[in-house]
């Protein structure tokens, strides 16, 4: 449905400003996690420092929109809608901060793990990021258009996530207890595991404020399973 | 000549035209309040208030019938105008507000107050004087009420408009009934406007002649007996000025200069009232 | 927060001059000890539902109701209905400050003439009263002799929430009663508002959205003389259900 305008067009614009900067955070949070999981596979220091590096970008962004969001609650007053908008880009805005802060660790760990030999060829950790980064996408798409059904898709992936993660670390257990000298290696691709799963989280964050900015519904704290995906 | 030229000169010629029409018109104003003053204040002596005519031509006489005339004759026109004129204009502003009928007595009392004085003197001579017989002072005193009851009842319909309507829902709001309403917020709020307006149409009428020389006519003699002819300043300026004695004439200057001032004044006391009122 | 309904309206129905439907088929209830905020574009019959409260429309000829405004038991707008008791039962505030031409004293004391309250030391109690529980005591107390119109616009409203406040009503209208005044009157309106809703039950009419927003517990939005929402003040401004409400409280095209 075409949405109405506002009597005062500026706000209009800067409703939209926001969400065009919180699209283009998104966009480089994809990107981030995409560079650090090929750096990860290909052992490349170089792109994991890159990687590092470009995260202070999406923390200024984070700032700026953050200013941008708490101006327009102290000159706009906005109720209803535009509330619920406002403050899930505040949210949003944070949950795509700290997963740019999580892709940093992981490209931190990835520099570590290259000083060391190959402990065994990824398999479950690449789907892993395929599916977080999805789900970064998606709940972002989902954001862009108001689409509660795919926020909702989004919760139920963040199983897979979890089930991905368990997987992981028992493969790496039976690793560590038959060679101790894999424990340090294994923990650190253990982290690395956990991390997306926290970035899968963010994404899931995401999408509950999605749906609460579409129906005002909160689902936070709630199982996926009642819901229909 | 250039555009502005042109329109300089035009403003210029305005200017000249219009200020030549106000001194034209104040000419004759200061030139007849200047004679009054000074014809007046000449003939001006205390025996003027004191005294009842001498005989015509002699000296020393006073015009005491003609003032005390006067002001029994517009005591009574106030007593009846008044009430008649405030309860009418409560009427137009306050119960018939908005109705035709309110609208239709507002335009019928400007046009009694644009009718000739004249006019209403005959008629009260027709209703009070022929049937009676004789000239007497209540068909003056009725004559000036008719000219006075379309002044103030106008005014109060005015003044009571313009108390803004808020204020009485307020008060209905309160519980209070309509005549109370009236009574207590309405009439304080308009009090001064209606009190200067009470002053003006005194004013007005003090200075009517034509309708009471159909009514009360003039009498030579000191009188208070209200259902015989009774003199009047006016009527008897107007016998005075047109009459052959020189002692007539300047008792006639004394008195318009005295009725001048009594209006100048009531008029005067109307605007400061305005003027306390309103700042 | 109390949930007992002080007034009940039932599909009430409003005719102005008995042809013109400015009321359709009204219903919701005002609940006691609370704020209830009416909202809406102008013309959308906020004001006239207001006014059905305490039968102001009867003032004016030809003005119709239909349907009940039940105050307790009793239907306000049955004919048998003592329009003088009612209004001392609901009093109004108006959006212009409304002190009449007498003294701060008089003005405040009018109402409890009207009732027969005539002793004037009752009187001089319950006009103190009324003008602490207005927060008006402090700055009129000493000049309780002058006319009500020396003061200030703000001051002047208190004096005219003190005048309703003096006869002790149940209920109390406000038909915009902080348009007219600026910012710092208007919260010192806005903070009498809430102190009174703890004895009184308030209805009011505003087209500042943030002050209903701030000050009532439940609102209604009006449209075209229908009530498109009734909800708690919160849910209307986070998260209505109506397309309508939510399109004006966030201030898009009506």
């Amino acid at each position: 449905m075409e949405e109405k305008r506002h009597i005062n067009i500026q706000y209009d614009n800067e409703l939209r400003e926001v969400k065009d900067s919180l699209i283009y955070v998104g966009a480089l949070t994809e990107k981030a996690i995409e560079q650090g999981i090929i750096a990860l596979l290909n052992r490349d220091t170089e792109m994991a420092r890159q990687v590092i590096a470009n995260d202070s970008l999406i923390d200024k962004l984070d700032i700026e929109i953050e200013e941008k969001c708490i101006r327009l609650l102290a000159l706009r007053q906005p109720a209803a809608k535009d509330l619920r908008f406002i403050t899930t880009a505040i949210k949003i805005n944070g949950h795509l901060e700290r997963i740019g802060d999580m892709v940093v660790k992981i490209a931190e760990k990835t520099i570590i793990l290259n000083q060391e030999p190959l402990l065994k060829p990824y398999v479950d950790l690449p789907r892993m990021a395929e599916v977080a980064q999805r789900m970064i996408k998606e709940s972002l798409d989902a954001f862009v258009n108001e689409d509660v059904a795919l926020a909702h898709k989004v919760r139920k992936d963040d199983e897979i996530i979890d089930k991905l993660n368990e997987q992981i670390f028992r493969e790496l257990l039976t690793f560590m207890m038959e060679n101790p000298h894999t424990i340090h290696r294994a923990m650190i691709i253990s982290q690395i595991s956990k991390s997306l799963e926290r970035i899968s989280d963010h994404a899931e964050g995401i999408a509950d404020m999605v749906i609460y900015m579409v129906t005002g519904e909160s689902v936070r704290h709630k199982p996926t399973s009642a819901e229909n995906g | 000549m250039t555009r502005e030229q042109i329109r300089k000169a035009e403003g210029a010629a305005a200017l000249t035209l219009s200020t030549l029409s106000a001194l034209l018109g104040l000419f004759w104003l200061v030139f007849i309040l200047g004679d009054v003053l000074v014809q007046g204040l000449q003939a001006l002596t205390p025996t003027l208030f004191l005294n009842d005519p001498a005989p015509a031509g002699a000296e020393g006489g006073g015009l005491r019938h003609a003032f005390v005339g006067q002001l029994l004759i517009t005591f009574f026109a106030s007593l009846i105008g008044v009430p008649v004129g405030v309860l009418g204009g409560t009427f137009l502003a306050e119960y018939a507000r908005g109705r035709r009928i309110a609208r239709i007595i507002s335009i019928l009392s400007d046009i009694v107050v644009s009718v000739p004085s004249i006019v209403i003197g005959t008629f009260v001579y027709a209703v009070l004087v022929k049937p009676v017989g004789h000239f007497n002072g209540w068909a003056g005193a009725v004559a000036l009420a008719i000219i006075m009851i379309p002044v103030v009842l106008r005014t109060t319909e005015d003044m009571l408009s313009l108390v803004p309507w808020e204020l009485r829902e307020a008060a209905f709001a309160l519980g209070a009934p309509y005549y109370k309403v009236i009574i207590q917020v309405v009439y304080r709020g308009a009090a001064t406007g209606i009190l200067t307006g009470i002053l003006l149409s005194i004013a007005r009428v003090a200075g009517e002649t034509a309708p009471l020389l159909f009514t009360s006519f003039n009498n030579s003699f000191f009188s208070v007996d209200m259902s015989h002819p009774i003199a009047s300043l006016t009527a008897t300026i107007f016998q005075y000025a047109t009459g052959p004695y020189k002692t007539w004439h300047a008792q006639a200057w004394a008195a318009s200069f005295v009725i001048t001032v009594f209006i100048l004044l009531l008029t005067i006391l109307g605007r400061l009232i305005i003027r306390w009122r309103y700042k | 927060m109390a949930e007992t309904a002080e007034i009940t309206v039932n599909t009430l129905n409003f005719y102005y001059s008995g042809t013109i439907h400015a009321l359709k088929n009204i219903s919701l209830p005002v609940y006691k000890h609370s704020v209830t905020a009416l909202i809406g574009p102008s013309g959308c019959g906020k004001t006239t539902l207001l006014r059905c409260f305490n039968r102001m429309h009867d003032l004016y000829p030809n003005n119709r109701y239909e349907g009940e405004i039940l105050l307790g038991k009793e239907n306000i707008l049955d004919n048998a209905t003592d329009l003088i008791t009612l209004r001392s039962r609901i009093g109004m505030v108006f959006q212009k400050p409304t002190p009449f031409p007498m003294s701060i004293f008089d003005n405040i004391a009018y109402g409890l003439k009207l009732k027969g309250i005539t002793n004037r030391a009752v009187q001089s109690g319950r006009v103190e009263k009324a003008l602490h529980d207005a927060h008006l005591w402090a700055e009129v107390k000493d000049k309780l002799k002058s006319s009500a119109y020396e003061l200030s616009g703000g001051q002047q409203q208190r004096l005219v929430i003190a005048r309703a406040l003096a006869v002790d009503p149940e209920i109390l209208l406000f038909d915009e009663p902080t348009s007219a005044l600026d910012p710092l009157s208007t919260a010192k309106i806005e903070e009498l508002i809430e102190l009174l809703r703890k004895q009184i039950t308030i209805i009011i009419v505003t087209h500042n959205m943030q002050q209903a927003a701030r000050i009532s517990d439940w609102t209604g939005f009006l449209m075209l003389g229908e009530l498109i929402e009734f909800d708690r003040t919160d849910k209307i401004f986070t998260t209505p259900s109506q397309k309508l409400t939510e399109d004006y409280v966030t201030g898009r095209f009506g």
